[in-house]
């Protein structure tokens, strides 16, 4: 049996519940936030767990969507989900620009390449011309059809459907040939050209896919904050993609949210030692990927016999 | 237009100084089994390694069922319908062995996202079919029953066996064998030699790189000897055991073998 039939409904149906149990609003902010970067990480497993490819320019990915989608609803009036489609076309164009020559790289060559492009990003973000260091404020509510999502509740139910919807495309995605293809190309480049296997068109496809699941996190990011600035899309963001992914379990699609959910949490728990965050982290990520390479999920898999 | 699958036109290759490859021509006719034998570093796992599009730093034309596949990246070869196993097993260790059957057909279902997000039952389609026909190929070469093993817990001959599946599940019209027997028993040669012979059945041309004597006259149709990157005999087995230039290079090995 495949694990997330377990997992996923027990998942879910946390997620459901949890505002009822807890209406305090602190903690729906919390969970908000680990529902969009959970997002970035479900298309991140795609590209690193499936495939193979590194990558830690995805905050430069996230940050495009995030700043398009402010951009066209403060300048230029754009209704939301416009902006938000907007959003993601141009942060998957850019991302396919990108991918073709950095993918054709190997290992850590791909990590440092497609870290260059997420420091461009930065660069071009702290530019007067987008607002400078204190970046665009005044983004709309998220609405669609005339409803607005304005208020925590609402935002939290909006942000978890859409993760949980795209857990499920991307696990559909894992399953099939598509999956098994990205896997063949993580194993063995050059057997899988053999079998037929586009890898070029394999690697371009998953960058540009996680990058669509980036934008759309940046997206609803911008609207929910209202206010975005360059610090939130550092380099350290996608340092935090790789924690989140490794801690839950890389090649799982839904490993990565535990991972965000966990990761956000930690520092409520923490209190006042809230300075030891980064010091339990790196200690996490040592131990993580020497003892439970597969992650929590992987080895909840090796306790319940489960694939 | 003629009968034979592939051709090979004035092949050269280099690495550095070295010539691997020397001017080599060769026909292989459609549904033989085509033999290429020679002493070790005489090129023959170089020449596969062109005609199957990994290496394409080389001079000279291939040409497959009369098109040109020459230079040719080799998922496109692959998809043409050439298909090939390696020397060293090169199988997909994260997948089980099902899985890296099914990997053999991605060249003919080319899977889309859209159908994989949208079409629900276009996919489900797909996989059934994908499944389906891995299994087959899995009987085919006697390995059924092993679908959700960890492919490291096969035995190296049963490896071999999965990469001739895997390849055939690309339903190619040439089938490249890089020493399938290389590592096997007597028992699992035996099996081999079956599988060649039913592969053959099915109309599927075999070139076969190999350094078992005794496999190697019983199956072939046609044989070319390379030695030193230059084809030095070709014809079938029997005038090739009684060639002087290749009982030369194996110091009259095959006489005893044979």
């Amino acid at each position: 049996m495949r694990s997330y039939f377990v997992v996923l409904p027990i998942l879910i149906a946390s997620i459901l519940i949890f505002p009822l149990a807890f209406p305090d609003s602190y903690w729906i902010t919390v969970l908000i936030y680990a529902g969009i970067y959970g997002l970035i990480v479900v298309g991140y497993d795609l590209l690193l767990g499936y495939c193979g490819q590194i990558s830690l320019g995805h905050n430069g990915l996230f940050a495009i969507g995030a700043y398009a989608t402010a951009i066209a609803t403060t300048w230029f009036g754009w209704p939301s989900l416009l902006a938000i489609a907007g959003g993601i076309f141009i942060t998957c164009l850019i991302a396919f620009v990108v991918g073709i020559p950095t993918l054709r790289l190997k290992g850590y060559y791909l990590a440092i390449a497609t870290m260059g492009f997420g420091f461009i990003v930065e660069a071009l973000i702290r530019t007067q011309f987008l607002g400078g260091s204190s970046g665009i404020s005044g983004i709309p509510p998220l609405s669609i059809l005339g409803y607005s999502f304005d208020t925590d509740r609402s935002y939290y139910y909006l942000v978890w459907t859409v993760v949980f919807l795209l857990v499920i495309v991307c696990l559909r995605i894992g399953e099939t040939a598509l999956g098994r293809s990205m896997k063949a190309v993580h194993t063995d480049e050059e057997a899988a050209a053999c079998m037929g296997i586009n890898v070029a068109r394999t690697k371009i496809q998953a960058f540009v896919f996680s990058a669509a699941l980036a934008a759309l996190a940046g997206s609803l990011y911008a609207h929910y904050g209202a206010i975005i600035s360059p610090n939130s899309f550092n380099i350290m963001l996608s340092v935090k993609l790789l924690l989140m992914l490794f801690l839950g379990g890389a090649g799982s699609i839904y490993g990565g949210l535990i991972g965000a959910l966990i990761l956000f949490a930690l520092p409520e728990f923490l209190g006042h030692l809230e300075r030891l965050e980064l010091l339990l982290e790196g200690l996490a990520f040592m131990l993580i990927l020497i003892f439970l390479p597969g992650g929590l999920v992987g080895g909840l898999n090796k306790l319940l016999r489960l694939k | 237009m003629n009968d034979s699958i592939l051709n090979g036109r004035s092949i050269s290759k280099y690495f550095g100084g070295l010539q691997a490859l020397c001017r080599v021509d060769f026909d292989v006719e459609s549904g033989v089994i085509f033999s290429i034998i020679g002493p070790n570093g005489a090129g023959k796992t170089t020449l596969f390694n062109l005609i199957s599009g990994f290496d394409r730093d080389y001079e000279g034309e291939v040409v497959f069922e009369d098109e040109k596949i020459t230079h040719n990246l080799p998922h496109a070869i692959a998809v043409k319908g050439v298909a090939r196993t390696f020397q060293n097993v090169r199988l997909f260790n994260n997948l089980t062995v099902l899985e890296n059957v099914a990997v053999g057909c991605h060249g003919w279902v080319s899977p889309r996202y859209a159908r994989a997000i949208f079409g629900l039952k276009a996919s489900r389609r797909e996989e059934r079919t994908i499944e389906a026909f891995a299994r087959e190929m899995l009987a085919f070469v006697g390995l059924e029953g092993k679908d959700n093993d960890e492919v490291e817990s096969l035995a190296l001959g049963e490896q071999k066996l999965l990469e001739i599946a895997r390849a055939l599940a690309a339903k190619p019209r040439l089938l490249l064998l890089d020493e399938p027997g290389a590592g096997l028993n007597d028992r699992e040669m035996d099996n081999l030699q079956e599988i060649i012979f039913k592969t053959k059945e099915q109309k599927i041309t075999q070139i076969i790189v190999e350094h078992n004597m005794k496999l190697i006259m019983s199956i072939s149709d046609q044989i070319m000897v390379l030695n030193f990157g230059t084809k030095i005999a070709e014809g079938d087995p029997q005038s090739i055991l009684n060639n002087e230039k290749v009982i030369e290079v194996y110091l009259g090995k095959e006489k005893d073998l044979a």
